[in-house]
């Protein structure tokens, strides 16, 4: 009879760019690594460093404006050379359909890179970036409107676990968390969820 | 012959950090629990800052500070297949405790919230 069990390792990050190193120790009984799960609660809001806000730049001269010109005499030949056509860098560029459906995308904020290592041929099995929220999930939805608006509570679909089938025969499994985030004082714990497969005792 | 049945237990958070254990016992007509789903009346309260322990049959199946919005499911996923799935466990002596934790985050604000349990069981007819 094989049973799931699921290990929760618990991570508490209070300073920038920390580096976290932890290690599970498997049960004799496990027969296979299944799967890994990870979540993460935020404790204090992160101070984001904001650049200066530069000056705006004084307006460039204008060109000096061509006196006009005056009609061409008799027997005098004249011709205008006129410039072949350059590519303006700064008209604005027209935009593409892709750029459209760019516009309203938000970058999902990195709060850091998760690693699992077994001491075996498999080495590193497991690599994830943890990022502090969904921005997007209620993107292109037409029911959204002043009043209905998409959440990760809301929107979410269902979670499972990231499966990987790893043997159990290595007795230990040694995790590593970088912190990632742009803020100063970071201050939040992330959960890493570690399901094996147990193998319960003959009845 | 066996009837899908739903069951649903409710436990009431009432301070910030509040942590709650309760026993709940099934009818001994319930012959196996097939899945688990954790709603509430204040989603994103039980999203960000929940987390819980689940037995059956005094058997752990979700450890301590295993987070609830794991065991939520969004609008976007279709009714039938909203619950987390167990396989077929047996209820044995009928059961369920729920230990459930509030944890503070700083993307809401405390207000008295209801954590509702589903179990989706299979009884005899």
């Amino acid at each position: 009879m094989i049973r799931e069990q699921v290990f929760a390792i618990k991570m508490h990050i209070t300073k920038s760019k920390q580096v976290y190193v932890f290690q599970v120790k498997l049960p004799q009984n496990c027969g296979r690594i299944v799967g890994v799960e990870y979540g993460h609660r935020q404790l204090k809001v992160t101070e984001i460093p904001t650049p200066p806000i530069e000056p705006p730049l004084p307006d460039p001269p204008l060109p000096p404006s061509e006196p006009p010109k005056e009609p061409p005499k008799e027997g005098e030949d004249r011709t205008e050379v006129t410039p072949p056509p350059t590519t303006d860098s700064t008209a604005p560029p027209t935009e593409t359909p892709s750029d459209e459906l760019m516009k309203n995308f938000q970058r999902n904020e990195l709060f850091g890179e998760l690693r699992l290592q077994s001491c075996d041929e498999a080495d590193i099995f497991y690599t994830a970036d943890i990022k502090a929220s969904e921005n997007n999930i209620g993107e292109k939805d037409f029911s959204l409107n002043a009043f209905w608006k998409a959440f990760a509570y809301t929107h979410q679909t269902q979670c499972f676990e990231d499966e990987i089938s790893l043997n159990g025969k290595n007795p230990v499994i040694t995790g590593v968390y970088k912190d990632k985030s742009s803020g100063q004082n970071p201050d939040y714990i992330v959960n890493v969820y570690l399901w094996i497969e147990r193998k319960a005792a003959q009845d | 012959m066996l009837k899908a049945v739903k069951k649903r237990f409710d436990i009431q958070i009432t301070a910030s950090g509040q942590s709650l254990s309760k026993t709940f016992e099934m009818d001994k007509s319930i012959k196996t629990v097939r899945g688990v789903l954790l709603t509430s009346d204040k989603d994103d309260l039980l999203y960000y800052r929940g987390t819980q322990k689940i037995e059956i049959n005094s058997e752990e199946f979700f450890p301590e500070n295993y987070e609830s919005k794991l065991l939520m499911s969004g609008i976007n996923v279709s009714p039938k297949q909203r619950y987390y799935d167990l396989g077929n466990v047996n209820t044995g002596n009928g059961i369920i405790k729920l230990s459930y934790t509030d944890n503070p985050d700083t993307r809401t604000s405390f207000a008295a919230y209801r954590v509702s349990l589903y179990l989706d069981c299979e009884m005899e007819a």
